[in-house]
């Protein structure tokens, strides 16, 4: 074996060792909190490693009839579904014209729109406050998809920006040729080729948006109006002065998890597909 | 003619029943409630009844409750800004009167208070948070600060409840001979390992010493013995093995949990230990609970008390304020508070209602309690951005080893004149 060969092989030993020990470190919690969700407290604290002898399924069905984790699932689902699709029905276009479009003011367009990424959440909190509640849509679950929408088109810009550059040129100039309209063009030839790129902002979209928190806080005052992460919160901060109920806890971390790792199982491929070719310029 | 008089009574009759509805006729109003607690959680239960009962009694009130849970403070703050009505919120007391309170949005309950209602209280629990005699806050639940702990544990380990700090660190190399650990802290809970300065430094000076000590702008409030010794005596509680070696790593409620596995005798926490252990210790746990004990030379009482209250508040700008306070009365009276104890689970702050059974000791202390002051010393309450930034870090590290008890006086001398500096 030459000495490159013995390099290449221990740089990659090394890659899958650091890669595997993080993939076991991940499903150990994972498969743990699933677990823990099916303990007695006393047990969760007892023998925090130990496999549930009797499981607790009423965890479960506490946590989702008692503390409304069934409310707070259709309001995280309906505002992340319509966030998502909303964002992408603007997204798409918007980054296709900004990267294959030619016109004046594109390229500082382009960089106003990516400068939003660059704004913290919590800078928004008063503005974003005082409009919605201006506009009637404070304590609102359309106020809070409005709100989503806003704030991640520039994320999905920039990402699909990547993606629509990367596609050859030669494809629209053929659809051209052929008699199709600039729109025929992105409806019928780009957008199909650009669709690992989609699925994969739509995927990160719906993550980080089922997982947000400090928005919703901030927007959102009814209980029956909580998404699953206000659910979640309510849950630990009910720990003081009640009784401490953490295998629930834990079974409504599950809940919450469940919808993204379907996702992500399911999707995965589609995802790690649209990456690797948005990286490529 | 029968006709004609029949008609007369008739009108006769309507004019009268017209004259007793005007005279008896009130205006509807809905009071509109935010509250701390959750809607499944036990007490918002018990609220539920109570505001069922006032409106079967008073027709014209009912109630629209927004169940926010412990944020209840900040998205009220963020409501009032966006002009939505609310009459009568609740809240931690202290984080009420360090923040609302404060700020002068509470509406001053004094003159609708009736006689009744300010006597139904037990000692100085009205008084407490009360503004030079006004009162703001309405405190409907009650907490006390004591040591809680399993009294079967205490009986096999052969020890007993200490009457004095010397004889609580004996009870501790009790309690490790016996293969326990007498006391747990939460490594990660600054406000409640504080506990073991505020209390100590108030039995050598009294009730009100910690603020005091704070209060001297010149930060020399901190150089008095008292405050060196009360540091070094609840490092003291290391060095006697009172607490396990590896409970700086507790993260809350792992320390507490240790409680209801058996393994510790007891925490210095408030009353609401007993609820919070009770998924893990079942309902047939042995609670008890002692005074922090006296401790020697020292002019504060072993009677005086720490608590931790929750209460409501009637905001200023509420459309039904005084419809408000009439509910108020209603809530300190005897039936509302039976409902809070059996329901809740929680202690109550009227004179001779019971508390749960597991919090016996509490009420007993509450009722014997011969000075209160809020929980910490009620440096909180006064002055919480200096209590957060400055007093339960610096403590924290000191009282887990990362620094000396002279360190932690000299940096509490330091901070308070740099505060006091850059707040004249």
């Amino acid at each position: 074996m030459r000495s490159s060969q013995i390099v290449s092989f221990l740089k990659r030993s090394a890659s899958y060792l650091v890669v595997g020990f993080w993939s076991i470190f991940s499903v150990f919690f994972v498969l743990w909190i699933i677990l823990a969700s099916l303990k007695k407290t006393r047990d969760l604290f007892g023998s925090p490693w130990s496999l549930p002898d009797n499981p607790v399924f009423g965890n479960y069905v506490k946590t989702w009839i008692s503390n409304r984790f069934g409310d707070y699932f259709l309001n995280s689902f309906i505002v992340v579904n319509v966030s998502v699709v909303s964002i992408l029905l603007v997204s798409v276009p918007a980054a296709y014209v900004l990267s294959r479009g030619n016109f004046r003011g594109q390229r500082a367009l382009s960089n106003f729109i990516a400068s939003g990424m660059g704004v913290p959440f919590p800078l928004l909190f008063v503005p974003l406050f005082v409009i919605m509640a201006t506009l009637r849509l404070i304590d609102t679950l359309t106020g809070l998809t409005i709100v989503y929408v806003a704030l991640s088109i520039p994320f999905t810009i920039y990402v699909l920006e990547g993606f629509f550059s990367s596609l050859p040129s030669e494809l629209e100039s053929a659809a051209i040729m052929d008699g199709c309209t600039d729109f025929e063009v992105f409806r019928w030839v780009m957008l199909p080729l650009a669709a690992p790129g989609i699925a994969t902002v739509a995927i990160l979209n719906f993550i980080g948006l089922w997982n947000e928190y400090q928005l919703s806080l901030v927007l959102i005052n009814s209980p029956e109006k909580r998404t699953l992460s206000l659910g979640i919160y309510s849950l630990i901060t009910s720990m003081q002065y009640s009784g401490g109920d953490w295998a629930g806890l834990f079974a409504g971390v599950t809940i919450v998890m469940v919808p993204t790792i379907a996702l992500f199982i399911a999707l995965s491929e589609k995802m790690i597909s649209g990456i690797t070719m948005g990286g490529v310029k | 003619m029968p006709q004609k008089s029949s008609r007369s009574r008739l009108a006769a009759l309507a004019v009268c029943a017209g004259a007793v509805v005007g005279a008896n006729q009130v205006h509807a109003s809905e009071l509109v409630f935010w509250s701390v607690w959750n809607e499944p959680e036990p007490q918002a239960v018990a609220l539920r009844k109570i505001m069922s009962a006032y409106s079967q009694k008073h027709p014209e009130t009912s109630f629209k409750v927004v169940w926010n849970g412990r944020q209840n403070q900040t998205k009220l703050r963020g409501a009032l800004q966006a002009g939505i009505p609310v009459d009568l919120m609740d809240a931690d007391a202290d984080q009420l009167a360090g923040g609302l309170q404060m700020d002068g949005l509470g509406y001053d309950l004094t003159g609708e208070l009736t006689g009744e209602t300010k006597s139904a209280f037990l000692p100085g629990v009205l008084d407490l948070y009360a503004v030079k005699g006004h009162y703001i806050q309405f405190p409907y639940i009650y907490n006390t600060v004591n040591f809680w702990y399993n009294k079967d544990l205490l009986k096999k380990v052969g020890g007993s409840v200490p009457a004095t700090f010397d004889e609580l660190l004996s009870l501790c190399r009790t309690t490790r001979k016996a293969g326990k650990d007498a006391l747990v802290i939460e490594g990660n809970v600054g406000f409640y390992n504080v506990l073991y300065f505020s209390n100590y430094l108030e039995r050598l000076k009294g009730s009100g010493a910690v603020v005091k000590a704070f209060e001297d702008k010149s930060g020399a409030g901190w150089s008095d013995p008292a405050v060196l010794a009360a540091a070094k005596a609840s490092r003291a509680v290391w060095d006697a093995g009172c607490i396990a070696a590896d409970a700086p790593g507790f993260q809350y409620p792992a320390g507490q949990q240790t409680i209801a596995q058996g393994d510790t005798l007891g925490e210095l926490v408030a009353s609401w230990l007993p609820t919070e252990l009770s998924e893990s210790t079942g309902k047939d746990f042995s609670w008890g609970a002692f005074n922090f004990p006296a401790v020697a030379d020292g002019k504060g009482k072993a009677t005086d008390l720490e608590v931790g209250l929750l209460s409501f508040m009637v905001l200023k700008n509420s459309a039904h304020p005084k419809e408000a306070a009439s509910f108020l009365n209603d809530v300190i009276g005897e039936d509302s508070q039976k409902i809070l104890v059996a329901e809740g689970g929680v202690g109550v702050p009227r004179r001779g209602v019971a508390w749960p059974a597991a919090l016996a000791d509490g009420q007993t202390a509450a009722a014997n309690a011969t000075a209160l002051s809020p929980f910490g010393g009620g440096l909180t309450t006064a002055y919480p951005e200096f209590t957060s930034n400055v007093l339960h870090p610096e403590f924290n590290k000191m009282f887990l080893g990362k620094t000396t008890p002279e360190e932690f006086v000299s940096t509490l001398v330091a901070k308070t004149k740099e505060y006091w500096d850059s707040h004249k």
